[in-house]
């Protein structure tokens, strides 16, 4: 928490201990919402660290968190970073002197590879947010700010400010997706802390998002239904199909006419069709039951997937 | 897993244990639901499941 013009204190030490770890470039950004639906910031309570340490199981239940406003989003690794302030704005006097003003905004640039229009979809609909970011750099350490005690926050983004756009291929270049925001010009460099990567067992580097999930049922009767579940990456009449999902991934509700939970007995992933399930309910659902498939209301996620819910209407 | 669910897994299919118990079902049953599904033999699947399942009388032969 950086304290500026103390009269009472003098000038800061410039002293530094002979060995420390510093930051390096960027590799990966976390987005998240800015402030949790309590109004809180969304950051890390660092004692709720076990040992201190920023474990795999504590960043599973923030990647794969079932609740999406306090939920982590890693990108891919990030290329070509250019992270760095404007020039100071200052006043000019006609001697030429100048005075300091105000530090120039922060601004962020980084290029994922492999580019994708879905991905960049994804990436827009964080400009919508009041956003922020934690961010990793090459040697795993992850940096955000010191603002408040007992917790590593997230750096606030300017709203509005964030833009993803399509770099298509040339003849000498693969197609990339880059991503550009500001930062807040309330947030201050020296504030900016890092939970080191010794403090790090969770595979931090390696860690990434969850990606959507869509279906559609298709032969629904009162006894259960079938559905493919797909991704919204790959071409239109060939989407990528979303494998491995489970029934632990999967939760059913009755909305309509009666709310309440429905019991899946068991869910089949098509030996031959990748990305198609067969779900079976336990008790037979009435004629006109409108029943809701969705993530488990528990968390966190199992897997890599956060499944759009979709609605079954008995026949 | 982040929940209590207890499954049991057959082949290419999940099933909840609790759901089972609550559900009657025989072979003919079980293998009208699960034989074109299954990626395993039916009736190694069902001597499995049916520990779990409330039991309906199996049709008599003549």
């Amino acid at each position: 928490m950086a304290v500026l013009c103390s009269c009472d204190t003098g000038g800061g030490n410039l002293g530094r201990p002979s060995c420390y770890e510093t930051f390096k470039v960027a590799k990966k950004l976390i987005f998240v919402e800015y402030y949790k639906p309590d109004g809180t910031v969304n950051g890390i309570q660092l004692s709720t660290l076990t040992g201190g340490v920023l474990d795999q199981t504590y960043l599973d239940a923030r990647v794969k968190d079932v609740n999406p406003r306090t939920r982590w989003y890693p990108t891919p690794e990030l290329k070509n970073v250019v992270n760095e302030r404007a020039d100071d704005i200052t006043e000019t006097f006609e001697d030429t002197t100048s005075n300091f003003i105000q530090e120039g905004a922060r601004t962020f640039e980084g290029m994922a590879l492999k580019g994708d229009p879905a991905f960049v979809g994804k990436m827009k609909q964080w400009r919508c947010l009041t956003s922020g970011v934690f961010v990793i750099d090459k040697n795993g350490n992850l940096r955000g700010s010191f603002k408040r005690a007992g917790y590593l926050d997230p750096i606030k983004l300017q709203d509005d400010s964030l833009s993803a756009s399509l770099m298509t291929a040339t003849d000498t270049t693969g197609e990339k997706t880059r991503i550009r925001y500001t930062v807040d010009s309330l947030e201050d460099d020296a504030d900016l802390r890092m939970i080191e990567t010794s403090s790090i067992t969770a595979d931090i580097k390696g860690v990434s998002g969850l990606v959507d999930v869509t279906g559609t049922a298709s032969n629904i009767a009162t006894t259960g239904f079938d559905v493919q579940l797909n991704t919204p990456y790959g071409g239109i009449t060939s989407p990528i199909p979303a494998e491995g999902m489970a029934l632990a991934d999967f939760e059913a509700n009755e909305i309509s006419p009666t709310p309440g939970a429905v019991a899946i007995t068991s869910v089949t992933e098509s030996a031959t069709v990748p990305g198609f399930y067969t779900f079976v309910f336990t008790v037979a659902q009435t004629t006109g039951d409108v029943i809701r498939i969705s993530n488990p209301a528990v968390g966190p996620l199992s897997k890599s997937f956060d499944l759009n819910y979709f609605d079954v209407t008995i026949p | 897993m982040a929940n209590d669910l207890e499954t049991i897994k057959i082949g290419n299919t999940e099933f909840s244990i609790d759901a089972l118990r609550e559900m009657e079902m025989n072979k003919e049953a079980f293998k009208s639901i699960y034989g074109k599904v299954l990626n395993v033999n039916i009736d190694e699947a069902w001597k499995q499941i049916s520990k779990y399942c409330k039991k309906t009388p199996e049709k008599k032969g003549k």
